[in-house]
């Protein structure tokens, strides 16, 4: 496979569906080892490097889309500094202050304005992913488009393969009717909402 | 402006940003008068926070799947290649996309992936439907004015959206597409997202499309339908059109 640049990248990124899963892929397959090096010098594991990298991935896509990514660094300088700096907000986490000042005496690259990643405790994650499933896969598709891919009505009725954008708007009225009720019916799903920032 | 706590359409535009400065600063002027609309928006924002929890869930699940192997054709050519050459050029010869049209393909495809719903003779025999018929039930000539009587018999759904599939098969063998993808297009809009409908009505839109010779339509469909059902999709189906995308590509 030749090296896509890094224009084809983002732009690949920013018009969704298959080739952006496939451009996020191949950010993540070719600079992973990178990271792994990284985290791995630095009181961390090969686990640790694939979680943190795969959070710092989401959260390049995040800035691709709200435009944060202001192409001031190459994409792969990118990932690497935002994948170092939750290595390092991790570090903190766990109290490990040396590890932590020689973690960051070993980074190469500045760190981009980042806003901080959701934090939410694995059994948090669990609570709410055990929800997200009683409310079916068609519907999950459609919400996330609309409110994490914040694509307009338009394209999203593209994107599913419906007919017009008032289908997928009545499409989201109902799946996020039914998404209210299952929260509603679920006391440890609104404690773990009401704990979100 | 009033704004209220059950317009969430409006919330939304708010909420992601698509509203301009000045209806966001009305907004905001409504939020800070309005307690209830504050609540509910507060509400909306833990709704919108679960859905892109659950949205950067799947990213991370999507970078973590294994980059499934290019799937090697006829293997045993490897193996045996002196004496199976001869055999298998006539073969593939005889099978090869290279001599069968669009059209042919996609019979071959509608053949190998049936609708599992019900098997395809008692479908053929079945009094279509029910429920329409009966004294509750009339079909309407347009499918939306079928909308508020689906919504308050969701028990029908299902089997309009089924039978709407099977005329669009009916229609897709007669070599009528065109009218297929009508039917399909309609059976995928009626059916629930827990109903393989929806799915098979898509697979087979993509059959239509090469009837019609769109090549690349079909290809758009078949992805499209990989990637925004790619969870919901049967083992059977799933192959089916990673096969068929392998022989249109």
């Amino acid at each position: 496979m030749s090296t896509p640049s890094d224009e084809k990248l983002l732009a690949d990124i920013r018009l969704g569906g298959t080739g952006c899963d496939r451009a996020l892929r191949y950010l993540y397959e070719t600079h992973l080892p990178m990271v792994i090096a990284y985290i791995t010098r630095n009181n961390g594991t090969r686990e640790d490097a694939e979680d943190k990298f795969q959070n710092a991935i989401v959260a390049f896509y995040e800035h691709v889309r709200d435009d944060l990514f202001q192409g001031r660094s190459s994409v792969k300088s990118y990932v690497y500094a935002i994948a170092r700096k939750m290595w390092l907000t991790e570090l903190r986490r766990r109290n490990l202050g040396e590890a932590y000042v020689a973690a960051e005496m070993n980074a190469a690259v500045d760190l981009p304005d980042t806003p901080e990643a959701l934090l939410l405790h694995e059994e948090q994650n669990l609570t709410l992913d055990r929800l997200m499933n009683r409310l079916g896969e068609g519907c999950r598709t459609a919400l996330r488009w609309r409110f994490w891919h914040a694509k307009p009505f338009k394209e999203v009725a593209q994107l599913l393969g419906l007919k017009n954008e008032q289908v997928a708007k009545n499409k989201q009225a109902k799946c996020l009717e039914t998404l209210r009720k299952l929260i509603m019916s679920d006391p440890e799903v609104v404690k773990v909402l009401e704990d979100l920032p | 402006m009033n704004y209220s706590p059950t317009d969430f359409e409006t919330m939304h535009r708010y909420l992601l940003g698509e509203m301009d400065a000045a209806e966001a600063a009305a907004y905001q002027g409504a939020l800070a008068h309005d307690p209830a609309l504050n609540a509910a928006l507060q509400a909306e924002r833990k709704v919108i926070a679960l859905i892109q929890h659950d949205a950067r869930s799947a990213m991370k699940k999507m970078l973590q799947a294994p980059t499934p192997p290019k799937a090697k054709r006829r293997p045993l050519m490897l193996w045996f290649a002196p004496l199976v050459a001869i055999a298998a050029v006539g073969l593939w010869w005889v099978l090869s996309p290279g001599t069968e049209t669009l059209s042919q393909l996609a019979d071959r495809f509608h053949a190998e992936t049936p609708y599992h719903g019900l098997d395809r003779t008692s479908r053929g025999k079945l009094d279509w439907p029910p429920l329409i018929k009966g004294p509750q039930w009339q079909l309407p000539s347009q499918i939306e004015d079928t909308a508020s009587y689906l919504n308050a018999h969701p028990e029908g759904r299902s089997l309009l959206a089924e039978k709407h599939l099977i005329e669009g098969e009916v229609l897709l063998g007669k070599d009528s597409a065109q009218a297929a993808i009508g039917h399909f297009r309609d059976a995928a809009r009626i059916s629930d997202d827990e109903d393989d409908a929806l799915r098979y009505a898509q697979f087979y839109t993509a059959l239509a499309q090469l009837k019609l010779g769109q090549q690349q339509a079909a290809v758009n469909t078949l992805k499209r339908l990989q990637t925004t059902e790619a969870e919901n999709l049967d083992t059977h189906l799933k192959a089916q059109i990673a096969a068929l995308l392998e022989e249109l590509e």
